[in-house]
């Protein structure tokens, strides 16, 4: 992509993981509404199962970039003074992607 | 009053003091829906990954979500997810030129601004 259109493609990101997110979270809450797990080997089963690993996997990929570009966003839109906007930035950043090691890693261990 | 950028543009950003039309009043809180949510990330990582420590960690999770303080917690992120899922499916229905014809896009921004908080009491009283 062109550095003219910059914008454009967190424009692209923005929609995209949108899509992912919404249809995952409607089978979500779909699941849970016609079959909630019964109990923890249940629960672990269906986290557990392959297809659902890789799924969730690539949620936290799509959930961290769909966050970060809302996020910053809304920092360069009502945070002026530079010095607290790239603090925030960064903050936010960090802790974005500190959260989604720790999703893998939950994920991951789940699997074993 | 409002300041002047460098090439002397208006800028305007009151919030308390901009009245913002109905489609306007849902874009500020599909923004709000979405900070909320972001924030809740690691509460939610945190939940999961005690609900997958053994049958304990599992039964303490089931405890942690059933006080009426996490409930209310819980009815916030679903509300908040909810708005936030209808307002990006209306903006992706905009973008290809769905609705965006006057009174549709006012009809619609309504529906979001109203669904969202019913749909969130139906799915909590179901899904607990």
């Amino acid at each position: 992509m062109s550095r003219t259109a910059t914008g454009l493609r967190a424009w692209v990101v923005q929609r995209a993981t949108a899509i992912y997110l919404g249809l995952f979270f409607v089978y979500l809450l779909a699941h849970w509404l016609i079959a909630p797990p019964a109990d923890y080997a249940a629960w672990r089963a269906w986290i557990g199962h392959p297809l659902m690993g890789t799924a969730l996997l690539l949620f936290v990929v799509a959930l961290l970039l769909h966050a970060w570009v809302g996020m910053r966003d809304i920092l360069i839109d009502y945070v002026q003074p530079v010095a607290l906007r790239v603090g925030l930035l960064a903050a936010v950043g960090l802790g974005l992607v500190a959260c989604a090691l720790w999703a893998t890693v939950v994920l991951l261990l789940a699997r074993l | 009053m409002f300041t002047l950028t460098r090439n002397g543009k208006p800028i305007y950003l009151n919030l308390l003091q901009i009245r913002l039309p109905v489609p306007g009043f849902m874009s500020i809180l599909h923004r709000a829906s979405g900070a909320f949510l972001t924030l809740a990330i690691p509460l939610a990582i945190y939940v999961l990954d005690l609900s997958l420590r053994g049958p304990e960690g599992y039964a303490r999770a089931h405890l942690l979500l059933d006080g009426w303080f996490a409930k209310l917690i819980l009815l916030g992120l679903l509300w908040a997810l909810l708005h936030h899922l209808f307002a990006g499916v209306r903006y992706l229905l905009l973008d290809v030129d769905v609705g965006i014809d006057k009174p549709r896009y006012r009809q619609s921004a309504w529906a979001v601004l109203v669904a969202a908080p019913l749909l969130a009491v139906v799915l909590l009283g179901a899904l607990s």
